[in-house]
């Protein structure tokens, strides 16, 4: 397996570190949702910064609500904030 | 057999702390404290999390010359427009004394003691087209504002040596096609830009030689189009990898960067938005994608491409952040010597 997804929340500076992108691969998404590269070093920084361990179907079902809820936000934005902003839009975690 | 010795003309090197991994870039040491061999070397460019914003927003503007000077003005969390500028040391942000006209999609550049606010969009009529100078303790407007009013503009250089052009301007969001020379006191029309017509680009440079990557052209899905700048007209330099609006980037005409951004409607547009492509003066290549892919966000066009930092934005699901993330370019990592 490639990934391994948790939740954690960016407390911000040394949150995650240049040596750790270097290391493993790391994405965050909406809902506090990061998806890590499932080697040593990704799991060691699960563990550093307290993230809950989550199945990727339970890690997609977080992304989806945020994001739906952001889509019924923008539904309700004026014909102007449309024109300069994208709908967002669903997709799958890798 | 070859020594260390041999090769450096020195012996290991005894320190009872780690040097500066840049700086110790390609020696060993020993390290009588942690009691290791340890070594340093230069690895990939990287995103590394950054302190978060105090108030988190999308389309602000920022200054700044690395890292650990940069600053946040402007934006907006929604409804609420932000007049709030903060301050970047490299480890956290403080709030400092806020911008005069509350905008947001304004441009920006300069420094954390001499940094220029220019036009952008607010919730009056007519947009604002004031300049604001900052001194590194307030904000001034200058008695001279923009010929014209306009969002998602285009900006390089200093507060008094500065070039902007394209943008949206009122009544039917018109794309421009101006470019003008600021000099610290004046504005002057300069030879406009070409392709025509541009907005939400990426941009970053001198006013003399300056880049404006991507950007809007009426298409959703932005531009990969790039314009060079020598100070006195445009040309067309070599296409970004990925078309994309609504980004950032920083550096010079043989040294940049830039990052993030949209490209609706297709579903890959969250994927994309992760993506950095640097600059050699020459070409563009894709390099380390950001960790938080997002569009809108906020970073000082006059930072060096490898020393440079991005806050805020909008991503799928979050369309106003807080979350900050520096970029350097190279990054240097001390290791320890394993032997098993």
């Amino acid at each position: 397996m490639a990934n391994t997804y948790c939740t954690a929340t960016n407390f911000g500076k040394g949150f995650f570190t240049h040596e750790d992108r270097n290391d493993f691969y790391l994405s965050g998404h909406a809902g506090d949702v990061w998806v890590v590269g499932n080697n040593a070093a990704g799991v060691s920084w699960i563990n550093r910064v307290t993230g809950t361990a989550k199945t990727k179907a339970d890690a997609q079902a977080i992304v989806d609500g945020k994001i739906e809820e952001a889509q019924v936000s923008y539904d309700a934005e004026s014909a102007e904030y449309k024109a300069m902003h994208s709908r967002p839009v669903k997709y799958i975690l890798p | 057999m070859a020594t260390y010795k041999g090769i450096k003309g020195v012996k290991v090197e005894t320190k009872t702390s780690d040097p500066t991994a840049s700086q110790a870039d390609g020696t060993v040491w020993y390290n009588s404290t942690g009691v290791a061999l340890k070594y340093a070397i230069q690895g990939t460019a990287a995103w590394a999390a950054g302190g978060n914003l105090n108030t988190p927003r999308n389309s602000s503007a920022g200054a700044g010359v690395s890292q650990t000077s940069s600053i946040c003005f402007g934006g907006t969390t929604g409804p609420t427009l932000q007049d709030q500028t903060e301050l970047y040391n490299g480890t956290a942000w403080t709030e400092v004394n806020d911008l005069n006209t509350t905008r947001y999609s304004l441009g920006g550049l300069g420094t954390v003691t001499a940094a220029m606010a220019i036009s952008g969009y607010a919730d009056a009529d007519p947009l604002p087209a004031a300049v604001e100078l900052y001194n590194g303790t307030s904000w001034t407007t200058s008695p001279v504002s923009t010929p014209y009013a306009a969002v998602n503009i285009g900006q390089a250089g200093t507060t008094t040596a500065a070039i902007i052009w394209g943008g949206q301007a009122p009544p039917i969001w018109q794309f421009k096609d101006d470019t003008l020379s600021w000099n610290g006191s004046t504005w002057t029309a300069m030879n406009n830009y070409s392709p025509p017509y541009i907005a939400d680009m990426a941009s970053f440079g001198t006013q003399t030689a300056a880049i404006s990557a991507g950007g809007y052209v009426g298409s959703p899905s932005g531009t990969a189009n790039v314009g060079t700048w020598n100070g006195t007209c445009w040309a067309e330099g070599n296409n970004l990898n990925r078309s994309r609006r609504t980004f950032t980037g920083s550096g010079t005409t043989t040294a940049g960067m830039v990052c993030g951004g949209q490209w609706q409607p297709s579903p890959t547009a969250a994927a994309f938005s992760y993506k950095t492509e640097t600059y050699d003066g020459t070409s563009w290549a894709e390099a380390t994608s950001m960790t938080t892919g997002r569009y809108d966000q906020g970073q000082g066009p006059n930072c060096p491409s490898g020393d440079t930092v991005i806050w805020g934005g909008s991503a799928n699901g979050s369309p106003y952040s807080n979350i900050c993330e520096e970029w350097s370019d190279p990054v240097y990592t001390i290791k320890t010597v394993t032997v098993s």
